[in-house]
């Protein structure tokens, strides 16, 4: 039971639409009610008031009336006190009914005669001080008991003399018992208003995702295979449009990087046959001309440097592969970048001598950077093999490592066929070759070696090159701030 | 030296890497007992590090395995069954070392460097040639009196060649002993550092013991006259 609870958590969107909605209508019902209330009860008790002074005036015309022939205040008292002895129901026959409570004070603000259901009335003394001084009053009194009565009080006037005060209730039970039918009515008719509410909102909730769930079935048809599709997009600006523009966005992304990802697999297909092509035809050649010793020799060597190209070409798209997982750990150790470049000249000096090529190390300041020395090394090595590789018997290429802007640099500049422009921004990427048909070494892999450590590193690389004047690659990496 | 880690736990597994990483040696780790068994048949690791409850195949058969390709290596079994018949088990499939689990990493070091030194001539954790001092325990390197700082590829190269005194080392033999998988070898790159390394032993014009032969690779040796 609580596992099939549990499972229902987290609720869906529509659900959590739907609580929200229901939480929101018991709020405003509950608002509603309370206002509906409190405003109600004045008005109500607006309309008791006026008839309240009409039967006032009408019970002051009876006393006026028995109290007609005599002038004197005690009299008049003694005449209502002597009425009431006589006749104790003297006020119901003036028609009143029981709710009706009345009281007659004299000009001192003595109580001469009362209803008897007066004697509960906690009525405040201004009710009588004040018509005493002309003004008449009017309040809502509570009983003893709780219950609500609306006072009316005022002066009684005989020949232009104040000869007492008449205050007259009514009591305000029966409109507190309407009030409360209204508020029971309206608890009655809430939880339907209230069950209407959330089945709306769920149909609602359910409308509001018909174009969500229309762009959801779309993507699903839109597999690996066919990522030139497009999701359509609505032209209502809404959150909806903006779902789908994010959504073909993605696809393009997705679908650039599967070109070149299948660019890469051809790229690398390409370069991992060609030196297996020229084994298997060297082989072959040597199997069928059953040859002597020395060109068994001359084929086996020449079989270890394509086997050996070949091992290149698969370290490097694994290292390339590896960093593309970003798996790969870089030590961080501390480096002396100018000794590192020393180190990478000595061991390249013979290549360069070889080549006739004037290898020299202009400027040495000491640069310490952190990082992987090895990658470091192999970044000199493949820059500087390039260097060797575009420069033709004669020229020369300088290294130099400086701090500039507080960063520690390596510029290796050649004399070699340069780069046009064009090609300047593509030579980081894989299998790149500004001339597909130059054959020149390297496996179009190194530079994007370089690239990518540089990067880890936190480093920029920069390239400026003129054709036939030559290139120039700076490596700048942050400098360590320490010794 | 390159170690390979057979863990399948995801946490200890590269905790265990890195740890050994801190010692200078070159760490692969494989997770499961068949991928063991062909990456220990094709890499000429000088210490495996075997857990023993492991998926696909377990401890136990990939020792087995191993050592019936004739694989000599030293084999350190790694495992939270701590029943003696176990232990007995595994010595006798040829593991050379037992260490049960939970385990204090300072002992597996120390138990590192003695199945290391196994082969060797010293016994103690200094490696020596001539008046190069190399300390396995407190990774120092001193010539004469000079403590020499070196990069942790270079530490672990010379570590190498201090293992195989006098043997012609090639290129791929020592990448294959000092890289690990991750960072496979550019020849040279070993070639930058036996120059970076020649000059850090050199550096107050001591002979130079690290030769270059020809075509071949590198030696360590007591200078010559040529």
């Amino acid at each position: 039971m609580i596992d099939r609870l549990r499972r229902l958590w987290p609720p869906g969107i529509r659900i959590q639409l739907m609580l929200w909605y229901m939480g929101i209508f018991i709020v405003l019902l509950f608002l509603i009610g309370v206002v509906f209330y409190f405003r109600l009860q004045p008005v109500l008790i607006r309309t008791y008031s006026g008839p309240l002074k009409v039967r006032t005036e009408q019970i002051i015309a009876d006393v006026t009336n028995d109290d007609g022939s005599i002038d004197t205040e005690d009299i008049t008292a003694e005449m209502l006190l002597l009425n009431q002895d006589a006749d104790k129901n003297s006020f119901k026959g003036t028609g009143l009914n029981v709710a009706t409570l009345v009281r007659i004070l004299n000009a001192k603000g003595q109580t001469i005669d009362m209803t008897p259901a007066f004697h509960v009335l906690q009525a405040p003394s201004m009710s009588v001080t004040q018509p005493l001084h002309g003004v008449s009053w009017q309040g809502i009194v509570r009983t003893a008991r709780g219950d609500q009565v609306l006072l009316y009080s005022v002066r009684l006037i005989s020949k232009g003399t104040l000869f007492g005060v008449i205050q007259v209730g009514q009591s305000l039970a029966p409109l507190n018992a309407g009030l409360e039918e209204v508020i029971n009515e309206l608890l009655i008719i809430a939880p339907f208003v209230l069950i209407l509410g959330v089945i709306g909102s769920y149909w609602l909730a359910a409308r509001a995702f018909v174009p969500i769930r229309h762009l959801t079935s779309i993507a699903e048809d839109i597999s690996a295979g066919d990522l030139h599709r497009r999701v359509p997009v609505p032209r209502s600006r809404d959150e909806v449009q903006h779902l789908a523009l994010t959504f073909n966005k993605m696809i393009t992304q997705l679908n650039q990087s599967f070109i070149q990802q299948r660019r890469f697999v051809a790229d690398a297909s390409h370069e991992l046959r060609t030196p297996v092509a020229a084994i298997r035809s060297m082989t072959d050649v040597a199997l069928a001309q059953s040859s002597n010793l020395e060109e068994c020799l001359s084929v086996l060597s020449d079989v270890n440097i394509q086997a050996e190209r070949l091992g290149w070409l698969i370290r490097d798209l694994l290292i390339l592969a590896r960093s593309d997982e970003g798996q790969v750990q870089l030590d961080q150790e501390l480096v002396r970048l100018d000794l590192l470049v020393s180190d990478v000249v000595a061991t390249l000096k013979p290549l360069a001598v070889e080549r006739r090529i004037m290898l020299q190390v202009q400027k040495l300041e000491p640069v310490m950077v952190r990082g992987d020395a090895s990658r470091l090394i192999q970044c000199v090595i493949n820059l500087l093999d390039n260097a060797l590789t575009y420069t033709s018997a004669g020229g020369s290429v300088t290294l130099m490592v400086e701090v500039r802007d507080r960063c520690g640099c390596i510029a290796i500049q050649d004399t070699g066929i340069g780069i046009a422009p064009e090609n300047i921004p593509h030579i980081f990427e894989r299998f790149y070759r500004v001339d597909p048909a130059r054959r020149a070494g390297g496996n179009g892999l190194g530079l994007s070696i370089v690239d990518w450590v540089i990067r880890a590193h936190e480093g920029s690389i920069r390239v400026e090159s003129q054709v036939g004047q030559g290139s120039t690659f700076t490596l700048s990496l942050p400098l360590v701030n320490d010794s | 030296m390159r170690i390979l880690v057979v863990e399948d736990d995801p946490q200890l597994g590269p905790s265990l890497k890195k740890g050994l990483e801190g010692n200078k040696y070159a760490v692969d780790l494989v997770s499961d007992g068949i991928e063991a068994v062909s990456i220990g048949l094709a890499v000429p690791y000088d210490l495996i590090i075997l857990d023993i409850l492991l998926p696909q195949l377990n401890g136990f058969e990939v020792c087995g395995q191993l050592r019936n390709h004739g694989r000599i290596m030293p084999i350190l079994l790694l495992t939270a069954l701590g029943e003696i018949e176990h232990r007995i088990k595994g010595l006798d499939l040829g593991a050379d070392d037992y260490l049960t689990k939970p385990f204090a990493f300072g002992e597996l070091e120390a138990r590192v460097r003695a199945l290391l030194r196994r082969e060797s001539l010293t016994k103690t954790a200094e490696l020596r040639f001539m008046d190069i001092v190399l300390n396995t325990h407190t990774h120092e390197v001193r010539r004469g009196n000079r403590v020499i700082p070196l990069y942790s590829k270079e530490y672990t190269l010379l570590e190498f060649l201090l293992r195989h005194p006098r043997h012609v080392l090639s290129r791929l033999k020592i990448a294959e002993h000092v890289w690990d998988y991750d960072a496979e070898h550019l020849s040279n790159v070993i070639d930058v550092h036996i120059c970076s390394l020649r000059r850090k032993l050199c550096e107050e014009n001591e002979p130079n013991i690290i030769h270059t032969i020809r075509r071949s690779g590198y030696q360590l040796k007591e200078p010559q006259d040529d």
